[in-house]
């Protein structure tokens, strides 16, 4: 029977320190994967709530284009030259009218928007295709803008630059993540009201799209350590976002790119090929 | 060419949901004259459906008693000339679709939706219905036409046998 030595005071104390730090590990990635369980939760919600909404949308448009059509009418009748007097010189009447045409045309333009947003949220819930589809990308970089609009009203002007761009095979819902994660990101490096510039080019290889906010920058001692899964610089954040955004650019065989100056701002540049061949995972 | 005594189109809207059939029934009643019938439930449109000439029947696809494929299907083997018409919202497109065409649907129409697109849709669909109806009573009349003439070749050899 072998004599094991007994560990020393000071091995003790440094196996104590591992366990502790690899418990705080585990406690670290159960709270992150319970926190991503809640947000496929709330994303099946929100696509179900998206599909709820599409009937009484689909009354109010309708409806709102038919109170435009039949006031219309009622006016030809009231105004007629054939209708009484008392009718067609009121003034109330006329005063009446011309604000019922206001109202409509907010109903009009408020149902329009809420068409919209439906859209992107749908678009953005949806299944993805399994076979890359050629898409315009600019609508791809549009539906993340318009699910960012309410992170953006006030605090964030945004200036587009779009080139002329074939389409691109891509695999629309993962580019949209992509373009929305990063989009969100600036907005969050704001302390202040700042400015996005989005500006697309079509290369030789392929296109390239670059994000550039006015935000706080990026350290550079941490530049090239953004993508890894697991760096955050947030306080609830799991550090997967920026991770999965360069997974998504490598499934389309693209790359990105990033530059930072402290205090300047951020800029994210994507390159997307004009043709790939998918891989099989 | 429409004969004096052509009936109206009749048009049957099926929807779980009392507002989207108001919505259509009041659009459709001022901008077309074909008599609409709407009904929340699927087995009561079904019953109307075979006591009743319809031309064209536009069913939603989500409802608790029924989908709408499947009703449509009843539909089709009930009054196999109407035209039939899904309303799909965009979540179950994918799944509307794929049942489209076994259950042979004209179109499907995704909420919320287009006031033109639907008149345009609408007045596609009857005009098929119209012209499929026209095309079987040609059809008719051809196969009596030459049942008839090969009596009469059937006489004629008689005559000479």
């Amino acid at each position: 029977m072998t004599q094991k030595t007994k560990p020393t005071p000071e091995r003790v104390e440094q196996l104590e320190k591992e366990v502790k730090e690899l418990s705080r590990i585990l406690e670290e990635k159960q709270r992150q994967l319970m926190n991503a369980e809640k947000m496929a939760l709330l994303g099946n919600l929100v696509a179900g709530i998206a599909h709820e909404l599409n009937t009484p949308l689909g009354a109010l448009k309708s409806n709102c284009e038919l109170f435009m059509q039949f006031i219309d009418r009622i006016k030809k009748i009231l105004f007629s030259p054939d209708a009484p007097e008392a009718i067609s010189q009121n003034r109330m009447l006329q005063h009446l009218f011309a604000s019922i045409d206001q109202l409509n045309k907010v109903n009009q333009t408020a149902s329009e928007r809420l068409v919209e947003i439906m859209g992107s949220v749908r678009r953005y819930a949806r299944q993805e295709a399994e076979e890359p589809v050629e898409t315009d990308i600019h609508e791809i970089l549009d539906c993340a803008l318009s699910l960012a609009h309410h992170e953006f009203k006030n605090s964030v002007t945004v200036h587009k630059s779009y080139g002329e761009l074939p389409l691109i095979p891509c695999f629309p819902n993962k580019l949209n993540q992509v373009f929305l994660n990063i989009l969100i990101n600036a907005r969050q490096a704001m302390d202040k009201p700042g400015d996005i510039f989005i500006t697309t080019t079509s290369e030789t290889d392929g296109i390239t799209i670059e994000i550039k906010d006015t935000g706080n920058g990026i350290k550079p001692e941490l530049l090239d350590r953004i993508f890894a899964p697991g760096f955050t610089t947030k306080p609830n954040g799991m550090g997967i976002g920026l991770s999965i955004v360069k997974q998504f650019i490598e499934m389309h065989q693209g790359k990105i790119e990033v530059e930072s100056e402290e205090g300047k701002g951020t800029t994210f540049r994507i390159m997307l090929p004009y043709s790939f061949t998918p891989r099989k995972s | 060419m429409m004969s004096q005594n052509e009936d109206k189109n009749q048009i049957v809207l099926v929807d779980d949901e009392e507002m989207v059939l108001t919505s259509l029934n009041t659009f459709l009643s001022l901008e077309t004259d074909y008599n609409v019938f709407t009904f929340t439930s699927p087995k009561e449109a079904l019953q109307f459906i075979r006591e009743n000439e319809v031309h064209m029947v536009i069913s939603d696809y989500l409802m608790p008693d029924m989908d709408g494929i499947t009703f449509l299907g009843d539909v089709r083997r009930i009054k196999p000339g109407a035209i039939r018409i899904i309303l799909t919202g965009y979540a179950d497109k994918e799944n509307a679709i794929k049942a489209i065409n076994e259950v042979g649907l004209f179109q499907y129409i995704e909420k919320p939706w287009n006031n033109d697109d639907l008149l345009i849709i609408i007045r596609n669909g009857l005009e098929k219905q119209r012209l499929m109806k026209q095309l079987q009573k040609k059809i008719e009349e051809i196969n009596k036409a030459y049942a008839d003439l090969q009596g009469l070749h059937r006489e004629i050899v008689k005559t000479f046998v």
